[in-house]
């Protein structure tokens, strides 16, 4: 690594909002006063497949502050996908606003608008409807066989990918075939879903939401209201957590229909249970994997067939399946593969975004098989996969972008030196009640859409002001994790001005350039990038502005915190100078960029667990975490580590608890937080962090993504450490008490028949 | 004057018995009783059409005392989960309890949530009424009418007891026996830790005599709609001769026997081993 010396860029600047967040000043959506604002509540279907016959609305229009009562009458009849971004696109559209053929428990029929949000949700109580039930569809092995529950659609959609043959000889090979099953998992963002409308300027529907997208969400609101992208203004609001749930368009089409329609400013929030019925949940995914190697290891050949459940809509529920096969190549280097992914629809909560889009599912499939498959082969995990790890530099085989300066070995190696994998796997495990185990696995993730079919490219405006502070008008999204102060790192690191004296401005579709969202790994990689880019722009600009003021040459100005020196030893604020410039000049010190990324490498990290059994209760607990990962450098490492102790949380959840449930009749089973459990801090071990700075080319300073690879590698090392400690093959996420002690039953009555 | 339009809600919080009674002689409509809230303003979030009288207990200054009364060990109904935990006569007297209520929800919760409330909530995963059972505590209250009743928590018919259906009667407390040399102990099992709901919890309470156990009483929680006493577990523990294999054995028959045909049996029979080990383990350190 050579030699650096950064003064902002590496360094634990605090996150610009932090005062405000810590003392509450910041103000949320659901912190905005009443004013003349109406309340929504969205009335959603109680049955999980039906035909709305009659709402019965006169108990609930009685109630005095009520406005409006909205009932499937009122859908504009536009059908739409919520994963939607530009016209083009192929995406299946079958969602309505308000649907009299609800497909789902949870599916929006209806809307109330009152005066007060106790109002809107009394009088939601009192409506009454009647359904033509049908059966629903709830098991997507079933479903994929089953004719399809929204005509016109088809029930499975398929996506296959490949690359190499299957060798022909099977002198030496072992085969294994492991089937493995993911929950379904409900973001938890501290923050519900909730969006404001109103009409602004005369006829500017203005629609204030905490996302991941707005010029999405812009996109699909003209479609559905016929009115001129220029007519409408999305504002990213600031957010409480998303995790990928906030990054399709959800409640804003029936806020702004609210505000249209009443002329009043809407606000339209969920409740926890609404939220998790309503919204969007990590899909489910049944991966079945059949893995050729040598006796020495080495990987020859793997096919990967996965059903994905999508639930009720289309979604962006194939893009995931897409999304999961992509990832097979990039990891390790296996001479052939096959991918068959399914997607298939359930009665069921919609699946959508979440924080890895297919990673954390795929990942788990591949990396629990590998660690059956070292199991059979008597080898170490860990050298199992040293022996097929992909290397720097490494191709795609399947045609993806390339994988750039792949540092998984780095992570690897080192990360079982740090965590004593040798000695801890080798270690007894004790047949006591508790028992102990280890385990690792291995993840990849992009940066970015470059090399998908999705369009990737941004622009930036950067304008240093007359008093020296800079202006960074870009169309980001703070989704908590820090990108507003990373990205005014960079822009100090070039210019030479403390980070505070910037400010980096948030989405508003009136004001912002174009930005594809705050989605897919992509904003430190592809937008810090840019706002690199622009910020040495500006610097060239500043400098032969400055040249030509004061009629030097540009060399011999040296920009300093803030200052620019002269070789007479003379110096100016950057504010005088700007200030100069103006006068002599009559030009303004900033510029605008159009960016796009010429590349999508691949991130990487390996996760390392340490877990104790109860085998009596079959409670599951996670003593120690070493997460590893190939970062190209951390911006600012301490808010990378807060994205990895979260990742690593949320992994931890898949690994173990978290689990939605839809009964026989297709009621949710676990929709509130007594029910739905998230490992809390009582159960989290201490994580480590090890980070791997190699610099990745195209990142700015060698920067790369974090933000989802980090929850990645996290559930399948876990498990492979419970089947460790165990001598169990687990293979069906989480891995509950139940689960555990039923395995545990059947290992016990094997070993009895001997 | 009292609105009845439907932003306001109609509440009422007495500071005295006395105000109580005023208020229940009147029979109110659709009364309910509010104490720490835990789980009634979850529902009312969720049915806020339902028009209820709330009446809130938690000022009455009578029912947040902990003390001793005619060699008993007296628990007011509004005494908190925080309370309890923290309560050196609760510790010293009723250590189940006192366990129990470290591990009841959240601090949040443990701060709102009230004995009185876990009881009458009528829950079966209720952590504090195993203990209570297990410690032979009655509970008493009065009705509408002034008349005050006393009795026994153990067996009782929750859904058919007349008092318990009445929505006039207010529990004022309860009433915990003092024992010589009295022990006792609680373990519970959710899906993790912290913050969970027991999906089994069993109560101990004994006595001892020349380090010889008297009296055992257990009973095990969130496996039937109220605590179920473990006979046969107990029977072994005055036997002396029990080692732990039989003990656990014992309560995992217990499960099998109560909720034969539940999805959950097969896993509860085992698990309940755990409780039983954690508490066998913590009764030999005692008696040695």
């Amino acid at each position: 690594m050579k030699a650096l010396s950064f003064r902002y860029v590496g360094k634990n600047i605090p996150r610009n909002d932090i005062v405000e967040k810590a003392t509450g000043k910041l103000r949320y959506l659901a912190d905005h006063p009443r004013g003349s604002t109406a309340h929504g509540r969205l009335l959603c279907s109680t049955v999980p497949r039906g035909r709305v016959l009659e709402v019965h609305t006169e108990e609930a229009a009685k109630l005095p502050g009520v406005l409006r009562i909205y009932t499937p009458r009122d859908d504009p009849g536009f059908f739409f996908n919520s994963a939607m971004s530009f016209p083009d696109q192929p995406d299946l559209q079958d969602e309505r606003i308000f649907t009299d053929t609800p497909l789902f428990v949870g599916d929006a029929i209806g809307a109330v608008l009152a005066e007060s949000d106790e109002i809107a949700r009394k009088a939601r109580n009192l409506i009454r409807v009647e359904y033509q039930e049908a059966e629903p569809l709830l098991n997507p092995g079933k479903a994929l066989e089953s004719p399809s529950f929204r005509p016109g659609h088809p029930q499975a959609l398929e996506g296959i990918m490949a690359y190499g043959k299957e060798p022909l000889s099977r002198d030496g090979t072992l085969e294994t075939i492991h089937t493995v099953t993911t929950p379904r998992i409900h973001h938890a963002a501290m923050e519900n879903h909730l969006c404001r409308a109103f009409l602004d300027y005369g006829d500017v529907l203005v629609v204030e939401s905490p996302c991941q997208m707005i010029f999405s969400i812009r996109f699909v609101l003209s479609r559905i209201f016929r009115r001129p992208l220029n007519k409408i203004r999305v504002i990213k609001a600031p957010l409480g957590g998303t995790f990928g749930g906030k990054q399709e368009v959800i409640l804003e089409p029936a806020c702004a229909l609210l505000a249209l329609d009443s002329g009043r400013p809407v606000r339209l929030v969920l409740d926890r249970n609404e939220n998790i019925r309503s919204t969007r949940v990590r899909g489910g995914v049944t991966g079945t994997v059949r893995t050729l190697a040598n006796r020495e290891g080495m990987l020859l050949h793997r096919e990967v067939e996965t059903i994905f459940d999508a639930g009720a809509y289309a979604t962006g529920g194939h893009r995931v399946t897409l999304a999961m096969g992509k990832k097979l190549s990039r990891l390790y280097r296996i001479p052939s593969q096959i991918y068959r992914g399914y997607t298939t629809f359930t009665n069921t909560t919609p699946s959508g975004a979440c924080r890895g889009y297919g990673s954390p599912q795929i990942h788990a499939v591949t990396e629990i098989s590998l660690d059956l498959l070292a199991r059979k082969l008597k080898m170490d995990p860990g050298e199992l996969r040293i022996k097929n790890l992909v290397y720097p530099g490494d191709k795609d085989p399947a045609g993806g972008p390339d994988l750039g300066n792949a540092r998984i070995r780095d992570c690897l190696e080192r990360g079982m030196e740090a965590f004593r994998w040798k000695e801890r796997r080798s270690a007894s495990f004790g047949e006591e009640r508790y028992r102990k185990g280890v385990g690792l696995a291995c993840a990849t993730h992009g940066n970015g859409y470059y090399g998908t079919p999705y369009p990737d490219f941004l622009s930036m405006a950067l304008r240093i002001c007359e008093d020296g502070s800079v202006l960074v008008n870009a169309g980001l999204h703070e989704l908590g994790n820090g990108t507003l102060t990373t990205v005014a790192q960079i822009v100090a690191e070039v210019l030479d001005l403390p980070p505070e004296n910037i400010f980096v401005s948030e989405g508003d579709t009136q004001l912002s350039p174009f930005d594809a969202g705050c989605v897919a790994s992509r904003v430190t990689y592809v937008c810090g990038a840019c706002a690199l880019e622009l910020a040495e722009k500006v610097r060239q600009r500043f400098l032969r502005q400055m040249a030509e003021v004061f009629a030097v040459s540009s060399e011999e100005i040296r920009l300093d915190n803030g200052r620019a020196f002269l070789a007479s030893g003379k110096s100016f604020s950057y504010g005088e100078a700007v200030c100069f410039i103006a006068t002599k000049l009559r030009e303004e010190v900033g510029d605008y960029l159009h960016y796009k990324p010429k590349g999508n490498p691949a991130s990487f990290g390996a996760h390392f667990a340490e877990v104790a059994v109860d085998t009596y209760t079959g409670l599951v607990r996670v003593t120690d975490f070493l997460a590893v990962h190939d970062v190209g450098r951390a911006i600012n490492p301490r808010l990378l580590e807060g994205q990895i102790f979260g990742g690593v949380q949320m992994g931890i959840g898949m690994a173990l608890t978290e689990e939605l449930t839809w009964n026989s009749r297709g009621m949710p089973k676990n929709d509130s937080f007594s029910r739905y459990h998230l490992v809390n801090s009582p159960d989290m071990p201490p994580v480590r962090v090890l980070l791997v700075e190699e610099e990745e080319p195209g990142g700015p300073f060698g920067a790369k993504s974090i933000g989802e690879i980090c929850t990645v590698p996290t559930a399948p090392a876990v498990v492979n450490a419970v089947n460790a400690a165990l001598g169990t093959e687990l293979t069906e996420l989480p891995l509950t008490p139940e689960r555990v002690l039923a395995a545990l039953e059947k290992l016990e009555e094997r070993e009895k028949k001997g | 004057m009292r609105r009845k339009d439907c932003e306001t809600m109609r509440a009422d919080r007495p500071s005295s018995l006395k105000e109580l009674r005023n208020i229940l002689e009147q029979r109110p409509e659709n009364l309910r009783f509010i104490a720490g809230g835990t789980d009634l303003v979850l529902h009312l979030r969720r049915f806020p059409n339902e028009d209820l009288h709330l009446v809130d207990l938690s000022s009455l200054e009578e029912l947040r005392q902990m003390e001793i009364r005619e060699k008993a060990l007296c628990i007011g109904a509004s005494v908190t989960f925080d309370e309890l935990e923290k309560s050196l006569l609760v510790r010293r007297h009723a250590s189940s309890l006192a366990r129990a209520a470290t591990q009841v929800g959240s601090p949040q919760i443990r701060n709102r949530g009230t004995l009185g409330g876990n009881f009458m909530n009528g829950s079966a995963a209720a952590d504090g009424i195993p203990p209570l059972v297990a410690l032979e505590a009655q509970a008493f209250g009065e009705d509408e009418t002034g008349k005050e009743y006393r009795f026994p928590l153990e067996g009782l018919n929750r859904s058919e007891n007349p008092l318990l259906r009445n929505p006039f009667f207010f529990l004022k407390g309860f009433r915990i026996p003092l024992k010589e040399h009295g022990y006792s102990d609680f373990a519970k099992l959710g899906s993790r830790t912290g913050v969970t709901i027991s999906k089994l919890n069993l109560a101990l309470s004994c006595s001892f005599e020349d380090g010889r156990i008297q009296n055992p009483r257990i009973f095990a929680g969130a496996l039937a709609p109220y605590p179920v006493r473990c006979s046969r577990t107990e029977t072994l523990l005055i036997s002396e001769k029990a080692e732990l294999p039989e003990f656990l054995q014992s309560l995992g028959e217990l499960v099998r026997h109560t909720i034969p045909s539940r999805d959950s049996m097969p896993y509860k029979r085992r698990a309940i081993r755990g409780l039983g080990e954690d508490l066998w383990k913590r009764l030999q350190e005692v008696r040695s």
